[in-house]
C-alpha cells in the first residue's frame, strides 16, 4: 500500500471462498481492529444459517463498511430467495455489497478448480431487485466494465471498481460515455500489483476532478468513509 | 526486418513452421512466438510453452521470445527455464503480484523483455516498475534486453 501511495484499503479475507464457517474466515478482523488504514469488509457465504443475525452481530463488533459476496464460488445467484436476507440486512444497515466478477483470470485457474466469472447481467438483476442497496462490480475486463456502466445508466445503485487491467483508452472512453460518478479504483491486492490499474487511472485522458472521484471521492461517498 | 512474429496460424512445433524459424536464424533475428497455457482450453493452433520449448531445443541457434510468459506464467517460465535461447515478454492483462519477481528468479532478468500487447502502456510498464527487483533488472527488462536481441 505504501509503495503504491494507498492510504486506506477496504479488506476482505480471501479464505472465505473456501471456509465452511463465516467466522473462521472473518476472525482476522480482530487483528485489524483499531487500524487506521484497513477497513473491514466481511466476505460472506449467505447460504450459511441465520446470516441476517450474523451480519448484525458482526456490525456491532467491528466497524465494517460493506459486505463482499462470491456467488460463483459459493454456488448461488444474487436473485435467489436464499440470499434475500443478506440484501435486506445490507439495505437496513446501509451497507454496499461488493461482488467480484472473478478472483483470478479464469485462463489461469487450476485445472481442478475452474470457476466461471459472474455475468454483469446478474449484478444488474440484483441491482433492480434491491434498488436501495449499492452493488459494486469489481475485477471486470474492459467489456464487462462498459457493460456494467451501461446497465448502471438506468440503475443508480450499480457501481464499478476498476481493479483489472483495462484496454488502452478505455477508462477515458468510459468516463466520456457514462460519467465518473459510479467508478472507483480497486487494487485486487494482494493478488495483483496495484500499480498497473492505478497508473492507468492516473494517466487516463480525463479531468483532475474526475480522476479524484475515481481514486478517492466516490469510494468515500459509497462506503461512508471520512476523507 | 528486426524480427518475426508468429501468432496462432499453426502451433509452433508444427513442422510447417520450421522454414520460418530457419529463415529467422539465417537472418539473425528473434522470433516472437505467441503462447498460452489456458485452463479454459487453448485455441486450435495456439502454442503452449511446451511447444515453444520443443522448437527451441530443435533450433538452439534461434532466439525465441515467448509472449506473455505463456499467460500461465508460473508454469510457462518453468517450462522454458532450461532453454537458454528462449526469452519471455511480460505483456498482457495478467498482473499477478510476484509474477515478475518469480520470472526473474527462474530465468534471470536478461531473458525478459517488456511488452505492451498494445493494450495499455501505463499498466504494462508499471507491472515492471512495481516489481521488487533491482533498478538494474528493471532497466534490463524495459530496455537493454530488447536493444541487445533486436540490435537496436
Amino acid at each position: 500500500m505504501r509503495r503504491a501511495g494507498v492510504s486506506n484499503a477496504l479488506v476482505s479475507p480471501f479464505e472465505t471462498i473456501f471456509y465452511l464457517d463465516n467466522d473462521s474466515a472473518n476472525s482476522f478482523y480482530h487483528e485489524i481492529e483499531g487500524s487506521k488504514t484497513l477497513i473491514p469488509i466481511p466476505a460472506i457465504n449467505p447460504l450459511l444459517p441465520d446470516i441476517g443475525r450474523y451480519l448484525r452481530d458482526f456490525t456491532g463488533l467491528h466497524r465494517i463498511r460493506g459486505i463482499k459476496l462470491h456467488p460463483n464460488y459459493h454456488g448461488y445467484r444474487l436473485s435467489d430467495d436464499s440470499v434475500r436476507a443478506v440484501f435486506k440486512t445490507a439495505e437496513d444497515l446501509g451497507m454496499p455489497i461488493i461482488v467480484p466478477l472473478r478472483v483470478y483470470d479464469e485462463r489461469t485457474h487450476h485445472r481442478l478448480v475452474k470457476i466461471p466469472p459472474m455475468a454483469v447481467k446478474e449484478l444488474a438483476e440484483a441491482a433492480t431487485l434491491y434498488p436501495d442497496v449499492k452493488i459494486i462490480a469489481c475485477n471486470g475486463r474492459t467489456d464487462e466494465v462498459m457493460n456494467a456502466l451501461k446497465e448502471g445508466m438506468a440503475l443508480e445503485n450499480l457501481y464499478v471498481a476498476l481493479s483489472w487491467a483495462q484496454g488502452e483508452g478505455s477508462i477515458a472512453s468510459a468516463v466520456k460515455r457514462y460519467g465518473c460518478s459510479r467508478l472507483m479504483w480497486g487494487s485486487n491486492m494482494p493478488l495483483q500489483y496495484p500499480e498497473p490499474i492505478l497508473e492507468q487511472v492516473k494517466n487516463a485522458d480525463i479531468g483532475i476532478e474526475e480522476r479524484e472521484k475515481i481514486l478517492a471521492d466516490n469510494a468515500q461517498r459509497v462506503f461512508n468513509l471520512k476523507p | 526486418m528486426r524480427g518475426l512474429k508468429l501468432l496462432a496460424a499453426r502451433r509452433c512445433n508444427d513442422p510447417s513452421v520450421d522454414p520460418f524459424i530457419e529463415a529467422a536464424v539465417e537472418l539473425a533475428v528473434p522470433i516472437l512466438q505467441h503462447a498460452w497455457l489456458k485452463s479454459t482450453g487453448n485455441e486450435p493452433n495456439e502454442s503452449t510453452p511446451q511447444d515453444v520449448a520443443e522448437k527451441a531445443r530443435k533450433y538452439p541457434d534461434a532466439t525465441i521470445i515467448m509472449a506473455h510468459i505463456a499467460g500461465n506464467w508460473e508454469i510457462g517460465a518453468q517450462v522454458v527455464r532450461d532453454c537458454g535461447n528462449v526469452m519471455v515478454d511480460t505483456c498482457g492483462t495478467i498482473c499477478d503480484a510476484g509474477m515478475i519477481e518469480r520470472t526473474v528468479e527462474l530465468l534471470g532478468a536478461e531473458r525478459i523483455v517488456y511488452g505492451s500487447d498494445n493494450c495499455d502502456f501505463a499498466g504494462q510498464v508499471n507491472k515492471i516498475l512495481a516489481a521488487e527487483i533491482t533498478e538494474e533488472e528493471k532497466k534490463m527488462i524495459l530496455a537493454d534486453n530488447v536493444e541487445r536481441v533486436m540490435k537496436l
